[in-house]
């Protein structure tokens, strides 16, 4: 009983939300497509290809912040030993996978025209492929052990092991020499983008912000419904 | 007009490189949604459907349309 | 559902605080082993040489040999692009404002190829101090703005483009 408490009162706080957050997220990503491709310039160097950025960079983002909550849950869940916050890493987890995938292939997409290249090891690049591997593994962990209480502790040391990666990914521009361009946006002296590009690009993260818990609620609800049915077939096989 | 469809298309020469960068994120991201959507729906029926099993009451009939979820 | 008496309470708590402790010291010595690694490895993370880290390897105790492919980067010194007798090969410098290196290469360059511009050429050494560049990849800065903001920069004279922010790195 105690176990399903909590669940259900997510839902009754979550399932009202949801309609709210897909409506920023339409807002959002409609306004910042519009912003991107229609009204904002080229830029003095790259010319049109800036417009990837668009995409790219909120992706990118996305994949550390979503990685970064994820590494909050489990640290939650394996300390408090809080149920919840291991389902919230696994339903987090593809979703994180989506946004790096997005942001490596956009990436080579923009690179191959600016710097001549589809790929490079440097040091940005690596460090954010193996985000994604990190977050193929604990997929691949947290599925292999079939939801047991063990299996997923195991899996959200993974996740924790593995957020030694984001200050590697986020500075690696700065402590090593690298193909990739030091942070335009997040910086000290301020952003280096000129406000018609930085606003398509910040109304793009928050459209990717709210898709993500769109998405999240949506798997926590299978999440859930597959736990309580897993629960009820127990339960029918000991009856 | 076609031919400023055809201009904002090309993107200055780039658009054999924007254009997928776009479409790229479009279909991974709708995708993950779809999936996302149908695994929710799909548990969320075979969870009612046992629900009404285990009540003894035909599935078709939403006898357990009342939520349950607290009484479990 | 239980009713924790309070010893039963604080021996949970004090599990709880043991975890606490046991993810804290685990993160410093993942951060500590991380940092040690990367540091061991920077050599093979660094993407490419300055001239300078290049001139600080040769006076060093490993110095480059004759064919090791390698990675210098720089900025493309203003008038030093020179097509060579041959009609095809390019002839430049690359500087770090300290140290610069001369390179040649025979192929495409990539489009943001130009005079001021960062670039990253990977190729080997040759015996006359030139690098034979086999791939040239163009490098650029973190700023975005539209071409006209960039004309009126340039005409107030507040240009401080690609050229100086690369300076100071």
């Amino acid at each position: 009983m105690h176990k399903y408490a909590n669940p259900n009162q997510f839902l009754r706080i979550a399932n009202p939300l949801l309609p709210w957050f897909s409506g920023v997220t339409v807002l959002c990503i409609g306004a910042a497509l519009y912003l991107g491709l229609f009204t904002s310039p080229p830029d003095y160097q790259q010319g049109d290809t800036v417009r990837i950025m668009y995409i790219h960079v909120p992706s990118a983002w996305m994949a550390m912040f979503v990685y970064g909550s994820m590494a909050i849950a489990s640290a939650t869940a394996l300390i408090w030993r809080h149920p919840p916050g291991h389902m919230i890493t696994k339903a987090s987890a593809p979703i994180g996978a989506c946004f790096t995938m997005i942001c490596l292939l956009t990436g080579s997409l923009w690179g191959k025209p600016m710097w001549g290249t589809w790929w490079q090891w440097d040091a940005r690049m690596t460090s954010v492929l193996i985000l994604f591997f990190i977050y193929i593994g604990y997929i691949a962990l947290v599925n292999a052990f079939d939801d047991s209480a063990r299996g997923q502790r195991t899996a959200s040391v993974l996740v924790l092991v593995g957020a030694v990666n984001l200050p590697i990914i986020k500075f690696s521009v700065e402590w090593w020499n690298t193909l990739h361009q030091p942070a335009s946006v997040v910086r000290f002296d301020g952003p280096a983008i000129h406000p018609s590009m930085l606003w398509p690009l910040l109304i793009m993260s928050v459209g990717f912000t709210t898709f993500y818990l769109v998405v999240l609620i949506l798997r926590l609800r299978g999440e859930l419904a597959a736990t309580k049915i897993r629960n009820l077939r127990l339960g029918q096989a000991d009856a | 007009m076609a031919d400023r469809i055809t201009e904002f298309l090309a993107m200055g020469g780039h658009g054999a490189f924007i254009w997928p960068a776009y479409i790229v994120a479009a279909v991974v991201l709708t995708g993950l949604l779809i999936v996302s959507i149908k695994n929710a729906r799909n548990q969320e029926r075979i969870l009612k459907q046992l629900r009404a099993a285990r009540r003894g009451a035909p599935t078709g009939a939403q006898s357990g349309a009342r939520n349950s979820d607290d009484a479990r | 559902m239980t009713h924790d008496s309070p010893p039963l309470r604080s021996r949970a708590a004090t599990r709880k605080r043991r975890r606490l402790y046991a993810v804290l010291s685990g993160a410093v010595m993942l951060a500590i082993a991380a940092v040690l690694v990367l540091t061991a490895f920077e050599d093979s993370i660094v993407f490419f040489y300055s001239p300078t880290d290049l001139a600080e390897k040769q006076a060093g105790r490993d110095p480059v040999k004759p064919d090791q492919l390698l990675r210098v980067g720089g900025l493309v010194e203003e008038d030093s692009v020179k097509t060579a007798a041959d009609g095809v090969t390019k002839l430049f410098t690359v500087t770090d404002l300290k140290n610069t290196l001369r390179v040649s290469f025979k192929g495409i360059l990539p489009d943001l190829f130009r005079e001021g511009q960062g670039i990253v050429s990977s190729g080997s050494l040759g015996p006359d101090g030139i690098f034979v560049a086999t791939e040239v990849l163009a490098k650029h800065d973190e700023t975005y703005m539209p071409p006209e903001v960039a004309d009126a920069l340039k005409r107030a004279g507040e240009w401080k483009g690609d050229e100086e922010k690369e300076k100071t790195q």
